[in-house]
């Protein structure tokens, strides 16, 4: 009977979290702090990145190390088209999705058929593939990456040049994420993903294509991953070959353990603390980053102590 | 015609040849026994007739069809239900759900992403039914893994007859079942007889004897004797082998 209450304590936290996030750049106006909201909507972005990687790590079972690569895709799908000239988001953004999608689907056809510690180090090494082919676009800036020229157009408008109006557009993707989710998780699909994840065997014998089901989790994860780099793209202005990077990746599933690996609201919470505390320390302090690994280690064993489920 | 047949099947790992040209028939509506002692492989014929072992010679039809080739998936999807030998069912999920999950991969639009699977009368309609014909209607709510070890087995055998199966594996649907629960299951099986073919393979001699149409015994790897159950008790290879021994 605890576990039910869990789950509500685990929404009310995401929602708090929201909450502050929403409220952002009402305190960076009064506070004339422009740094807090860059801060709020990077935490938004990687909200959004974590409950990617939730799907696959949490719904689907699998611990990825690759996931940052369909970060970088989405973001460099933007860089390209806007070197063109197509940046504008009615036509970037489904670009990066499809984009990021298209590569997890042949890489996840692959890594699926393996598990546990070999699909970690498959999905590295896909990732770290991507990463070598962004390093070599010396036309992209090579390993140095480039700057954006400026955000992308909205249907022609200026709008999301405004912080405020990019911030909402973050939060609100991530809001109508995470409700997706949660259905997701609730519907059939997500059933049949769970009796795929706790015991493959039986739902074969029921009919369930296990491989099948897996991949359409690691695709849609894939191409949530590109719209997450499309908008850290926008954020930060800027396009490298970090974001491909397995560090990146790591970071990303030390944020969906943090929050939960049960639950999409999980991902996010524990996505929003660690942007929040991370940058708020090192802001604060250059041994910030002691007092933050000091932070993680007590949040793991407190996870340990509670189950996993929590 | 035969619902479901092995025809010289044979396996081997190494040098242990643990299917050997077996070769067995299951008639529509019977209950096939296949008995043999420990080692005798039996879990290895099972899996190569659900898709889990491939064989390094032989066929698996079922209904004419060749499907020696095919995964455990398109199995089900074509008339082929199973049990497991180590019980599996979804620890979490509700008995109702377990049950209502088979109906899903079994009907129409098996994924939908966003049509919600609780209170979906589509699927628990028949789930619901299920659970009432093996006894289990009172206990919908509870979870799987709240259940007893006997209503377990039970549940898995209803998640099984969800998918209205042509064909029916049980893999020692007895194991590590006390004498009261193990006769629960004997007679459940006993009110399904006809409904599909089964495939028993079981150790319990009396469940095997209060069930069985035919008999299959099988040795290291050899299908020794088949038949009537009365015929086989007294083939004096049997006897030697394994009756014998007990």
């Amino acid at each position: 009977m605890r576990r039910p209450r869990l789950r509500q304590s685990g929404v009310v936290l995401a929602a708090l979290l929201l909450a502050v996030l929403a409220l952002a750049p009402v305190a960076a106006r009064l506070l004339g702090n422009a740094w807090l909201l860059a801060l709020a909507t990077r935490a938004g972005v990687f909200a959004i990145a974590a409950v990617s990687l939730q799907f696959i790590v949490g719904f689907a079972g699998l611990a990825s190390l690759g996931h940052a690569a369909f970060l970088g895709i989405g973001a460099y799908a933007l860089l390209m088209l806007a070197g063109a000239g197509w940046d504008e988001m009615a036509l970037s953004l489904p670009a990066a999705i499809l984009a990021a999608a298209a590569y997890a689907w042949p890489t996840g056809w692959l890594a699926l058929r393996t598990r546990g510690v070999t699909f970690i180090m498959i999905t590295l090494a896909f990732g770290q593939m991507a990463f070598f082919v962004a390093e070599s676009l010396a036309v992209y800036g090579g390993d140095d990456g480039m700057p954006l020229d400026r955000a992308p157009p909205l249907f022609g408008s200026r709008l999301l040049a405004r912080p405020e109006a990019f911030h909402a557009l973050v939060l609100l993707l991530l809001l109508a994420l995470l409700l997706a989710a949660r259905r997701l998780g609730a519907g059939r699909f997500g059933r049949a993903l769970r009796a795929a994840r706790e015991m493959p065997g039986l739902a074969a014998s029921l009919g369930f294509d296990v491989v099948r089901v897996r991949l359409i989790a690691y695709v849609l994860a894939g191409g949530v991953g590109g719209l997450a780099g499309w908008l850290l793209a926008v954020a930060s202005g800027f396009v490298s070959p970090a974001l491909f990077d397995w560090r990146l990746a790591g970071q990303l599933l030390v944020m969906v353990i943090l929050g939960g690996v049960a639950t999409p609201e999980g991902a996010a919470s524990g996505a929003i603390f660690l942007v929040l505390v991370e940058e708020g320390l090192s802001a604060a302090d250059e041994h910030g980053r002691i007092v933050l690994g000091a932070l993680l280690l007590g949040a793991a064993l407190w996870r340990v102590r509670r189950g996993r489920a929590g | 015609m035969s619902v479901l047949a092995a025809e010289g099947l044979c396996k081997s790992f190494g040098a242990l040849a643990v299917t050997q040209a077996v070769s067995l028939d299951l008639r529509a509506g019977e209950v096939h026994a296949l008995i043999g002692p420990n080692g005798a492989g039996k879990s290895s014929l099972i899996a190569q007739l659900a898709g889990t072992l491939a064989p390094d010679a032989g066929r698996v039809r079922l209904e004419g069809a060749d499907i020696t080739r095919l995964p455990p998936h398109l199995r089900a999807r074509r008339g082929m239900a199973r049990t497991f030998q180590i019980s599996a069912v979804v620890g979490g999920l509700s008995a109702l759900a377990n049950v209502a999950l088979a109906v899903q991969a079994h009907g129409p639009r098996p994924l939908a992403p966003f049509r919600r699977a609780d209170g979906d009368a589509a699927l628990e309609g028949p789930a619901r039914a299920a659970l009432a014909d093996v006894g289990l209607a009172d206990r919908a709510a509870v979870p799987a893994e709240a259940l007893s070890y006997g209503e377990r087995r039970v549940l898995e055998i209803a998640c099984a007859l969800a998918l209205v199966p042509r064909v029916l594996l049980l893999d020692e649907p007895l194991a590590g079942m006390g004498h009261a629960e193990g006769r629960r299951i004997v007679a459940l099986l006993a009110g399904l007889r006809g409904r599909c073919a089964m495939l028993l393979v079981e150790h319990d001699m009396d469940a095997v004897f209060a069930l069985a149409d035919r008999l299959s015994v099988l040795v290291e790897g050899r299908v020794i004797a088949s038949g009537p159950p009365a015929a086989v008790r007294a083939d004096p290879a049997v006897r030697a082998a394994y009756l014998g021994a007990a």
